[in-house]
């Protein structure tokens, strides 16, 4: 089975190998490491420039913004999200005013970045929550967790006009991959669904699918079965496959392991509740709290005990 | 003055062939002066950033680009959207925030652009626009095309990192971006000398490799022709440049000048076209150089020679 990071990697790089009238950047792109791996078997052609960028990444942000206004493709591969948070006026700024404009012609941005959050890079690396920057810019991200997503959204977003984030995650770099046996998904991308249950629909953000996966596998080992499905932080999205499904089930757990307050597990929890006014939702959030010399904003995803207890249900250990 | 008739009329930009940049020169003053007196009657909803004072750099920058070419501007780009439109129409329609104004009602005064005029982009963010042009520079590297971006910037805006960064990009990477610092020794109310310490800006492009001009005076002759000695060296050495133009800004940050009952600051059409000290303002110094009759020519065309 292939491990998370080289899967991801060959499925983006695949796609990005395929642009023309391309410019791929990145600090330390096509050396050392390869950024950790993220950057390793992309080519170059006479369309298409690999160029390794020295430090600076609002530049490298508004470069992107540019070459995309003068019809290229450009896709940034970025060590670290957090170094994003430099870019933060050009996705906000930059590309409302580009999306106001008539722009012919107008080429694609699409930034790769890492998300580091395993807890130990130190407290200026702990920025995990990509939904935050889509919120405040109004843009698009996709976190990419499994084979099967990262393939969907890279076929959809690499080359199509416009710009958005796609996150993965360093803390499942080693793991084996999720290969999902089937996949339903909604038209943009928001919205995935796995396998389908009729007792609880279990409802993944950020980089919470792990934990997903576990207590779906733990369901099934009580005489239960569950919906599994991720979301993500998308402009203007179509949740319409989540409430058919939460609809089915009449009960929805969310999980959003994304450090801040509020957010895109919160925002789903919500709009299935008021949708599905019937429909029993819980919401597990990471923790926000930061105090001084104490880090308590550890994901605590719930015990399958706690998931039966919550929602009512009786299983039967198989 | 009858103003309401000027506004009437077409308000189309001088034949080039007959009246030359000095003529261009002279109408980017009157549009201005119409601009600014609608402001005082609040025709528009958004806020306008006029640029009386530098007619002869605008002037210049519109003379030396070439149709290849493209304009990446800031929040004070009226009057360089003046140069590069055909008509002043759109742009008012724009500040109304009309669908026939340049950006479609959109984008308002101070992210206004104009493809068709060459006025790729506007930010009203200061630095925003430098690493933009860098981008459409490397697009034009990519999908090979000729022509240069040219990037405008202020003295308050290259304070900003960004201004240092996008030297040192577009150097790296071998971009054809023309960098134009337009010194007006203000960041909105304060001078430079009040907010930071001197930056010298030919130092700073010498330590990164880039040729630099430093231009001041307000010939219009010699902006035109070192503008274009720059903007020929960008495109064939496919390396960038920069020109500092000190210039005097002669009206109040944003909105109408006067901006108040008891602003000192006076601009007003119907005291003609000139404003203050005539030794600060590039249309008087214009004047001067041209002499009296042939100024007259191009006033009397523009209806307003009565005033001058």
């Amino acid at each position: 089975m292939s491990r998370y990071l080289t899967e991801i990697n060959s499925i983006i790089a695949g796609h990005v190998n395929s642009l023309e009238n391309a410019l791929v950047y990145g600090e330390n792109l096509d050396r050392g490491s390869y950024l950790s791996g993220l950057s390793r078997n992309l080519t170059a052609s006479e369309t298409r420039r690999i160029v390794n960028v020295g430090n600076c990444e609002y530049t490298h942000c508004g470069v992107g913004f540019g070459a995309m206004m003068g019809g290229v493709n450009a896709v940034l591969f970025v060590k670290q999200l957090d170094f994003m948070l430099l870019g933060m006026d050009h996705f906000v700024s930059t590309y409302h005013s580009i999306r106001a404009s008539k722009i012919e012609n107008l080429g694609s941005f699409t930034i790769v970045a890492a998300v580091y959050d395993q807890g130990f890079q130190g407290p200026q690396s702990s920025f995990n929550a990509l939904q935050d920057i889509c919120s405040m810019a109004r843009i698009s991200g996709f976190t990419l967790t499994n084979s099967a997503d990262a393939e969907a959204v890279a076929a959809r977003e690499i080359s199509a006009p416009g710009f958005r984030i796609l996150a993965l995650s360093q803390r499942c770099a080693g793991d084996s991959i999720f290969t999902p046996n089937t996949l339903e998904q909604s038209s943009d991308c928001s919205t995935f669904r796995y396998q389908t249950g009729t007792d609880l629909s279990i409802v993944c953000a950020n980089f919470s699918l792990p934990y997903g996966l576990e207590l779906a596998k733990a369901m099934g080992q009580h005489g239960l079965s569950a919906s599994l499905l991720s979301v993500n932080p998308v402009n203007a999205p179509d949740w319409s496959l989540l409430l058919e499904d939460a609809a089915k089930t009449g009960r929805v757990l969310v999980l959003d392991d994304a450090k801040g307050f509020n957010g895109l597990g919160t925002a789903v929890a919500q709009i299935v509740q008021q949708a599905r006014t019937e429909t029993r939702v819980h919401l597990c959030k990471r923790s926000a709290r930061i105090d001084f010399g104490v880090s308590l904003d550890a994901f605590d995803a719930p015990s399958i005990d706690v998931v039966l207890r919550t929602f009512g249900l009786t299983g039967a250990l198989l | 003055m009858n103003i309401t008739s000027i506004l009437a009329g077409d308000l189309q930009r001088l034949e080039p062939k007959k009246f030359g940049p000095a003529g261009r020169m002279v109408q980017l003053r009157l549009w201005q002066h119409l601009v600014n007196e609608l402001l005082k009657q609040k025709s528009f909803q958004v806020p306008v950033h006029l640029g009386f004072g530098t007619e002869a750099l605008v002037t210049a920058i519109d003379e030396a680009l070439t149709t290849d070419d493209e304009l990446v501007l800031t929040h004070r780009n009226a009057v360089f959207n003046m140069a590069r439109a055909e008509s002043l129409h759109p742009i008012l329609n724009e500040y109304r925030m009309l669908e026939s104004g340049h950006g479609a009602g959109k984008l308002g005064s101070m992210n206004l652009s104009n493809p068709a005029g060459g006025v790729t982009y506007s930010s009203s963010i200061l630095g925003n626009n430098l690493s933009v042009a860098c981008g459409l520079a490397f697009a034009r590297a990519i999908r090979p095309s000729p022509g240069i971006v040219c990037a405008v910037t202020g003295d308050g805006a290259m304070e900003e990192g960004a201004f240092y960064e996008s030297l040192v990009f577009a150097r790296s990477h071998g971009l054809r971006v023309l960098f134009v610092v337009d010194n007006n020794d203000h960041s909105m109310v304060s001078k430079i000398h009040e907010r930071r310490c001197n930056i010298h800006i030919a130092s700073l492009c010498e330590a990164v490799d880039i040729p630099f001009q430093l231009l001041e005076g307000d010939d219009l002759e010699t902006y035109i022709a070192t503008t274009k000695k720059l903007r020929k060296a960008v495109a064939e050495n496919n390396s960038p440049a920069c020109i500092e133009f000190r210039t005097c800004l002669l009206n109040q940050h944003a909105g109408p000048t006067p901006g108040w009952p008891t602003d000192p600051l006076r601009i007003d059409l119907n005291d003609g076209l000139l404003i203050g000290d005539a030794s600060k303002d590039p249309i008087a110094k214009l004047q001067a150089t041209l002499g009296s009759t042939s100024f007259e020519t191009i006033t009397c065309h523009l209806g307003v020679a009565p005033l001058c």
